[in-house]
């Protein structure tokens, strides 16, 4: 049941990752913007004319696109414009392994403060640290992750020189650009987890688990806790989508040598093969971790278990 | 046994001297490094003849050399650099003395052959980029290891100042155009060592350079697109130059410890470019002119830029050689632009279709600012004209086609004194982003290239040239963008040139 499941999945992924690159090739090709002309400003006719015919662009857009297609199979994404000397893939593996780090971290932050704030405030339900709580995560969301940003680079990295404004200096350098991608992330996952909490410890299940005498603190840790986090599960995937696109202005704030700055320069001077490669190893990571998540969901979930099985 | 004494004492003390003396002259290693952040991409290729590309312009002048430079005390004199003299023998020649004693990073000596195989490469417009500078490709006749002769076929007074384009291979590599796109060979202060997308350049100290070895070690060339990601790193010290410091941020710094601005008048002038080729601004003269004195470009100066430009009546920037105001300089004058317009068969912009102006965002400060007071500039004159502002890659695309929009936004920033190549590329026929094809101009352009004489060609420039380009106007300089960079405290002797070049190997970090 799973391998079918699993095949069906795959078959699907491979049809999003060949839809997702064929309209990337056809709209990078379309939108204005010749890279020749970004590579030579100054070039007379016939020379911006050699330097596409050098880049292959002077084919025939449909040639160009088998082309690309068949030594993409092969693993051959050809030589980014800026950089022809770097390999492509190694290049957009190593950032994208950068910006996960960054990505990671920032879930890994809001993760915990939103577990201690929802849980807490779904505990304490209309208390005073629940309205503190709710005040702190309206700014959060409210509050633009690229002017935070700048925010903590005025004051943690220009004047108080603790952290560093700018690229990559290991983990040091993750804090500041994590704490402004995680903090809108912690709105969204302490509403979640604290209205999961309020409605979990209101269910019949807690109310027999408390008549039977069980501590309160037992109750919370090993049934409602667990209860609450399954879903986080679906909530964190789809925001995570939503992290990794915030996460090019960041990378842009902080000049962090991530995939989103990569693309985003890739893009503003027209490195086709560089955007492509990395649309496409962003395609298939999205439909990779959308078959983790499903497979994960296979493996915790009796019910899900159960209704694969009855089709 | 007193002569003994003294035979041995006497030697071994002056010996003793020599050698404490010796170690006053033993220099220290260099030490430290240096952080550039440029506003300009860098373009993962370093053949320096196929670019017009300001961040690898300043990245070349620490590892590659030309024959001259602009001197930073005085734009209008020319330091040696590989050259070490250089006159006109007759108007076809100049005769090029070479410097003894240098040797390119890869330990090859650099002699006549190098110069005449960068030269001849350099200079022909069917291989290279830069060729466009030239009007003819120049042959060099080698006369010994440590002359040349500059060969043309038509004189060109300009073509040491010009030769300023071309930073100078070794033969082998001219040989080898493959390598020279992938890795930088001069005989600078600074050698290549490295180029990632994430690290930029790295460069270090060339230990054998003929002019002494650099007190910085390691210097470090990288892209930073947004002025405030820069301004961040200058102020946190993680770069000690940052390019392009922009109005706003200027009062940043100035109210900030540890750094501080130059602000130096370089060559880059903005332009409005008139689509010459394609109506309504073909062959319409007055139309131009009624354009330009309906701009007020004081207050685009005052009040958008803030005082980071400078105003020029001129074709060329005040620093430039030859600068002198136009005595028919265009200043604004609403009157005298709804004249002109009448004269140009639209009397208050009636019958004259909407115009496009193409502005870009994103690399020039306050573009869409000043491009939006224009198109208010000309709607009081009656001229219908609507902005359409592109990012940089679209607008590159569309500036150098002559019928995308009618007129055009652009820098222009050819580190040269001597305005000889821009008024062959912009104004001799066809003019590169306005498309004029004026034998006017072309005849007056030409002939002040062959004036060798300087004090004549200035006089012919001031008083013939610079008039007919205001007359004509086929492009309009709103304004001379000032040089703004950020530097940090700790780096002494920072300099820019009027060219806009500055050397690090000027410098000194403090610890």
């Amino acid at each position: 049941m799973i391998s079918r499941m699993l095949l069906n999945r795959l078959l699907f992924g491979f049809v999003v990752v060949f839809g997702v690159i064929t309209i990337l090739f056809a709209v990078l090709r379309v939108i204005p913007g010749d890279p020749a002309r970004v590579l030579a400003t100054a070039g007379t006719d016939e020379q911006i004319k050699e330097l596409r015919k050098t880049l292959g662009l002077e084919k025939p857009l449909t040639t160009q696109y088998f082309i690309f297609l068949g030594k993409m199979i092969k693993g051959d994404f050809g030589k980014s414009f800026y950089s022809p000397q770097e390999n492509i893939l190694s290049l957009v593996l190593k950032r994208a392994v950068t910006s996960l780090r960054l990505a990671f971290f920032a879930i890994f932050l809001a993760l915990g403060i939103a577990l201690l704030l929802g849980i807490l405030s779904g505990i304490y339900a209309g208390s005073i640290f629940d309205r503190v709580s709710l005040g702190f995560i309206m700014i959060c969301q409210s509050l633009p992750n690229f002017w935070l940003g700048m925010i903590l680079v005025l004051f943690f990295a220009i004047k108080l020189n603790v952290f560093p404004a700018t690229g990559d200096h290991g983990f040091i350098s993750l804090i500041l650009p994590g704490t402004a991608v995680g903090l809108n992330l912690v709105a969204v996952l302490t509403r979640f987890i604290r209205l999961n909490m309020i409605d979990i410890l209101n269910t019949d299940y807690i109310k027999a688990a408390r008549a039977r005498g069980i501590r309160e603190s037992s109750i919370i840790l090993r049934y409602a806790f667990r209860n609450c986090i399954l879903p986080l599960f679906t909530i964190v995937t789809v925001q995570f989508g939503v992290l990794i696109g915030g996460i090019v202005i960041i990378e842009f704030v902080f000049d962090y040598p991530g995939l989103g700055l990569l693309t985003l320069n890739a893009v503003l001077r027209r490195d086709y093969p560089l955007v492509q490669a990395i649309i496409m190893v962003v395609a298939v990571l999205f439909v990779f971790l959308n078959l983790l998540t499903d497979i994960s969901y296979y493996a915790l979930d009796p019910r899900v278990r159960k209704a694969q099985l009855s089709q | 046994m007193k002569n003994l004494f003294k035979l041995i004492m006497v030697p071994a003390v002056v010996f003793s001297l020599f050698l404490s003396g010796q170690a006053y002259v033993v220099q220290a290693a260099p030490e430290g490094k240096v952080t550039f952040l440029s506003a300009e991409n860098l373009l993962g290729r370093w053949n320096a003849y196929q670019h017009t590309n300001l961040a690898h312009y300043k990245l070349e002048e620490q590892v590659m050399e030309k024959v001259a430079d602009v001197s930073v005390e005085n734009p209008n004199k020319l330091v040696p650099r590989l050259a070490v003299s250089w006159k006109v023998l007759d108007p076809l020649t100049w005769e090029v003395k070479l410097r003894k004693g240098v040797k390119f990073h890869d330990g090859t000596p650099f002699d006549a052959e190098d110069i005449k195989a960068s030269i001849e490469y350099g200079t022909d417009a069917k291989k290279t980029l830069v060729g466009r500078f030239f009007p003819e490709r120049v042959n060099v006749e080698i006369k010994d290891p440590y002359t040349v002769w500059l060969k043309t076929p038509k004189p060109n007074a300009a073509l040491i100042s010009t030769l300023l384009m071309l930073r100078i291979y070794s033969s082998e590599d001219i040989a080898n155009p493959k390598k020279i796109d992938e890795i930088m060979n001069g005989t600078g202060p600074y050698k290549w060592v490295s180029y990632s997308e994430a690290e930029g350049v790295r460069l270090t100290a060339y230990l054998d350079y003929w002019g002494g070895v650099p007190k910085i070690k390691d210097v470090y060339f990288r892209y930073v697109g947004d002025e405030t990601t820069r301004l961040s790193a200058l102020l946190s010290g993680e770069a000690q130059i940052i390019d392009r410091v922009g109005p706003e941020q200027l009062m940043i710094v100035k109210k900030t410890k540890g750094a501080h601005v130059e602000t130096i008048k370089t060559v880059e002038n903005h332009w409005i470019h008139f689509h010459c080729a394609v109506p309504p601004f073909k062959d319409n003269v007055p139309l131009r002119q009624a354009i330009c004195y309906a701009i007020d470009t004081q207050t685009i100066i005052d009040k958008i830029l803030k005082g980071t430009a400078i105003p020029t009546h001129a074709h060329m920037s005040p620093s430039g050689l030859y600068y002198k105001e136009a005595p028919n300089a265009i200043r604004y004058n609403p009157k005298k632009a709804k004249q002109l317009l009448k004269e140009a068969g639209y009397p208050n912009g009636q019958g004259l279709p909407e115009l496009e102006f193409i502005t870009s965002i994103g690399f020039y400060p306050k573009t869409k600012e000043y491009g939006e007071f224009i198109i208010q500039n000309l709607k009081a004159i009656g001229v219908k004209a609507r902005l359409r502002v592109m990012e940089v890659a679209a607008w590159n695309a569309c500036i150098y086609i002559k019928d995308c929009g009618d007129f055009t936004d652009t820098g222009w920033f050819i580190p040269l004194t001597d305005p000889n190549a821009i008024f062959n590329m912009k104004f001799h026929s066809v003019g590169i982003l306005n498309h004029i094809s004026d034998t006017n101009l072309d005849k007056v352009i030409e002939k002040q290239s062959t004036i060798m004489n300087p004090t004549e060609r200035q006089k012919y420039m001031q008083d013939t040239v610079i008039p007919a380009l205001m007359h004509s106007v086929p492009s309009f300089p709103i304004y001379s963008a000032l040089t703004i960079t950020g530097i940090s405290d700790k780096l002494k002797g920072f300099r820019t040139s009027a060219a806009g070049f500055f050397r690090i190997f000027d410098c000194t970090l403090e610890k």
